[in-house]
C-alpha cells in the first residue's frame, strides 16, 4: 500500500489477525492472509511488527518508541531507520492505517 | 489392482490408443493416451510393476495425451509432443523420443495441476528413520545422487517432486523412473545394472537421457509417506573437494519455495506444512566431484541427523 501525503499524521498498526508468524533460527517467516505472500523478516523488522501489534502509532510516535522497545539509544536507532523499516512493512501490506490523526 | 505387466501387450496397446489406460502411482491416477510403439515399450519396461487399469470410466487426477503436434507431423517427419490438457509451450520431439515426451508431460501435469499437495522440485529418498529431500538446479546432481542412494538402502519416493501434505510435513511417494542425463546415465547403469535401465535416448534437447526403473518394493510402499529429516542442496563440479556446509533454515526455506510451482497458490496450508518441514530438517549444501564422495557425505550427515 502506498501511503499518501498525510501519512505522518495518520495512525498505524499491525493487525495480528491478518498474518501468521513462524520463527526459524534468526529470522521469522510471516504469512500474510490478505496477500497470500510469505515474507522473511529479520530480528529488527519482526520487533517493529510486534510493537505495532500492541497499539497504534503515528510515524513520529513510532520513531520515538522503537529505540526503547529494542533497548538501544535513540542515536543508535534514528527516525530515518525506523521509517525505512516501516516503509518496508507498509509496502508488503503487513501494517495498515487505523484511523485519522 | 492389477499391475500393468499382468495385462497382455495387446490389451495395453489398445487401452493406450483409446486413452483408457490409467496408472495409479502414489497419490495420483494418471490417464494416458498415445499411439506409439516406443512409448508402449517404455511403459511396459519402466512401469510394468505399477498398478494400472485399462477399462473406461476410471476417475483420474490428470489426463495426458502424447500426440503429434499437428496433422502434417503425424505423417511427414513425424513428431510427438505432450498434451496435458492445457497449453504449454514444448518443443516437438522426433517420434522415437515419445518416452521423453511422456515423462515431460507427466511432470507438467503434476507440477501445474496438483493442488491437493504442495509440490517442490526435489528428489526424495527414505529409510525407516525418515526422508532425505534433494533439491538442485539442473545439472546439480539431484537425480544421480537420488539413484545412488537407492543403492545404499534407501527407497525412492520421487526423483522429481517432494510432494508435501497440507498442514503437515510428510513427504508422499510418487515412485516414477529416475531421469538421468548425459554422463549420469552410464554412472548409474554401472552401479544399478543395465537391466534396471531404459534404452538411452540420444540427441534429445537435454542431451542423452536414460531412466532408472523404480523397484517393486518402492511401488509396494507408494502409499507410505515419510517424515523429512534432511534437506540437501547438491552442487556437483568436477574434481571438487567434498564438503558439507550447513544452510541457515531461513535460506533453505527460501530456496525450497523458489522450486515450487504451486506454493503461492495453496496459501496458508502450504505455509503451515513448509514451516513444519523446516522445523524437522537440517539443511546442507553438498559440494563434491564424484558420486562416491557424495554418498560418503550423505552417510555422515545421516548418521548425525537420521535418528
Amino acid at each position: 500500500m502506498a501511503a499518501g501525503p498525510n501519512r505522518k499524521t495518520w495512525r498505524w498498526r499491525a493487525n495480528p489477525r491478518h498474518y501468521r508468524c513462524h520463527v526459524l533460527g534468526d529470522v521469522t517467516f510471516v504469512y500474510n492472509h490478505l496477500s497470500g505472500d510469505t515474507h522473511m523478516l529479520n530480528l529488527v523488522s519482526i520487533a517493529l511488527l510486534n510493537l505495532m501489534a500492541e497499539r497504534t502509532f503515528t510515524l513520529d510516535e513510532l520513531a520515538a518508541a522503537f529505540p526503547a522497545h529494542m533497548d538501544v539509544s535513540a542515536d543508535e536507532c534514528p527516525p530515518g531507520v525506523v521509517w525505512r523499516l516501516f516503509d518496508e512493512l507498509d509496502e508488503v501490506g503487513l501494517v495498515e492505517r487505523s484511523g485519522g490523526a | 489392482m492389477r499391475r500393468l505387466e499382468d495385462y497382455g501387450r495387446r490389451a495395453v496397446r489398445q487401452a493406450l490408443r483409446r486413452g483408457t489406460l490409467v496408472l495409479h502411482l502414489g497419490p495420483f491416477a494418471m490417464q494416458l493416451k498415445a499411439d506409439s510403439r516406443a512409448l508402449l515399450a517404455f511403459l511396459l519396461s519402466m512401469y510394468g510393476a505399477c498398478h494400472a487399469t485399462l477399462e473406461a470410466g476410471v476417475l483420474a487426477d490428470f489426463s495426458l495425451h502424447v500426440r503429434a503436434p499437428n496433422m502434417i507431423r503425424r505423417f511427414v517427419r513425424r513428431q510427438i509432443t505432450p498434451d496435458p490438457g492445457f497449453y504449454f509451450p514444448t518443443v516437438p520431439l522426433p517420434r522415437p523420443m515419445a518416452p521423453l515426451a511422456l515423462e515431460m508431460g507427466m511432470n507438467l501435469a503434476v507440477a501445474l495441476q496438483c493442488f491437493r499437495f504442495a509440490i517442490y522440485h526435489a528428489g526424495v529418498v527414505a529409510d525407516e528413520r525418515g526422508a532425505i529431500a534433494i533439491s538442485a538446479f539442473s545439472g546439480g546432481g539431484k537425480s544421480t545422487l537420488t539413484a545412488a542412494l537407492m543403492e545404499e538402502g534407501f527407497r525412492l519416493l520421487s526423483d522429481e517432486f517432494a510432494i508435501m501434505g497440507l498442514d503437515e510435513p510428510g513427504l508422499y511417494p510418487y515412485p516414477r523412473p529416475v531421469s538421468l542425463k548425459n554422463a549420469s546415465v552410464e554412472i548409474v547403469r554401472a552401479f544399478a545394472g543395465a537391466e534396471e535401465m531404459s534404452t538411452t535416448l540420444t540427441g534429445t534437447p537435454k542431451g542423452d537421457i536414460g531412466y532408472r526403473r523404480a523397484r517393486p518394493h518402492e511401488l509396494e510402499m507408494m502409499h507410505e509417506p515419510a517424515m523429512p529429516k534432511l534437506l540437501l542442496f547438491p552442487q556437483f563440479s568436477l574434481d571438487a573437494e567434498p564438503r558439507a556446509e550447513k544452510v541457515e533454515p531461513g535460506d533453505a526455506v527460501m530456496r525450497f519455495i523458489a522450486g515450487s510451482p504451486n506454493y503461492h497458490a495453496l496459501g496458508e496450508a502450504a505455509f503451515g506444512s513448509l514451516m513444519a518441514f523446516a522445523d524437522s530438517v537440517a539443511a546442507y549444501d553438498l559440494h563434491y566431484g564424484n558420486t562416491a564422495d557424495s554418498i560418503a557425505l550423505v552417510k555422515d550427515l545421516w548418521r548425525e541427523h537420521g535418528s
